[in-house]
């Protein structure tokens, strides 16, 4: 399975479980354009916390490092990377890359 | 198996306040992960000791990372690493005062963070900052020591509020002088005349302060949140 793959399976995962635990939230199922952030998104902004905190946690038991989503980059990038599950799932690729390259530095 | 101790994480536990509570934590039977700058001497069953800058983001993260892997939980936190700058705000070097605010304030806020991240799981956690009298007597000779308390009282708050919903409470403490080596470069006339400023005129003991840590950890304590409770009757 390729990065980006595995990379959706994990918050796929990460997200129907949030789904599970609160099912009177009657968010939508799983999509790439799955709005997290903005008028668009169902979740409320403690569900936002949630999932963000969640995905980091499933990615750094993966990569068997600490992996910190909420970063300067993502602070400072004119689209905010948490928009939607797929520029999400980008934006962790390349935290995930750059933190190989460091590992190789 | 999971580990039915509690797990207790305590920064600036190599000495001072922070040993001290680190003692009385493994004493009541929880295991304890202690950090500072300098090694820990000494060697005690349930206690594992990381050294580390508590500003450093990657140093903070990747212990965090080793109490995941190893514990797989964190009860407890108490944001104990402190430094003190004793100077007149106009002779205090910015240098100094931001080293002060890198170690008392972004590293409260970086464990707080991390703490948050391990807790929300269980839906349950505790963190217990550290605040000082010298907010509410406004004290000279300590505005840059003072402000990053003051910044800490505000992030225990708005913290508490935002973690609420995850069964986690955030409170702090707020001791009177106490006999370390914080204090060891002031005069006994300045200590006099703080303690002339408090309801009860003495120094504070370390039983003190772990008498309110306990409160605001026991399990019981789940209702109170958010608060800043002084020592020594200063208000």
């Amino acid at each position: 399975m390729n990065i980006d793959a595995e990379l959706t399976e994990i918050f796929h995962r990460v997200y129907e479980n949030f789904c599970d635990e609160f099912p009177e939230s009657h968010l939508p199922p799983f999509t790439m354009d799955l709005p997290l952030l903005g008028s668009k998104s169902s979740l409320e902004s403690m569900d936002f916390v949630s999932l963000v905190v969640q995905f980091e946690s499933e990615l750094s038991e993966r990569f068997s490092r600490p992996i910190r989503l909420m970063d300067d980059r993502a602070m400072s990038e004119t689209k905010s990377p948490f928009k939607t599950a797929s520029t999400l799932i980008e934006f962790a690729r390349r935290v995930i890359a750059e933190s190989d390259a460091s590992d190789l530095s | 198996m999971s580990d039915a101790r509690r797990i207790v994480l305590v920064t600036g536990a190599r000495k001072g306040i922070g040993r001290s509570l680190a003692e009385k934590f493994l004493a009541q039977g929880d295991f304890v992960i202690g950090c500072s700058r300098q090694p820990f001497e000494g060697e005690t069953a349930g206690y594992e000791h990381h050294c580390l800058d508590v500003s450093d983001e990657q140093a903070v993260t990747e212990l965090f990372h080793h109490i995941r892997t190893k514990h797989g939980r964190l009860d407890i936190l108490i944001n104990n690493a402190a430094i003190g700058l004793m100077n007149h705000s106009l002779l205090s070097p910015i240098s100094a005062v931001r080293q002060l605010f890198d170690t008392n304030v972004i590293g409260t806020f970086l464990f707080s963070q991390e703490a948050a991240k391990l807790m929300m799981p269980t839906r349950r956690g505790r963190i217990v900052n550290f605040s000082s009298i010298v907010v509410p007597l406004s004290l000279e000779g300590e505005a840059a020591y003072a402000a990053s308390k003051s910044a800490i009282e505000t992030l225990t708050k708005t913290m508490s509020l935002e973690l609420a919903s995850y069964g986690i409470t955030v409170n702090a403490i707020g001791p009177t002088p106490v006999a370390t080596d914080l204090i060891s470069g002031v005069t006994q006339k300045q200590i006099q005349k703080i303690l002339d400023r408090q309801g009860i005129k003495r120094l504070a003991k370390m039983e003190d302060i772990y008498n309110v840590v306990h409160f605001f950890v026991s399990d019981e304590s789940d209702f109170v949140t958010g608060q800043v409770v002084y020592l020594g009757g200063v208000s």
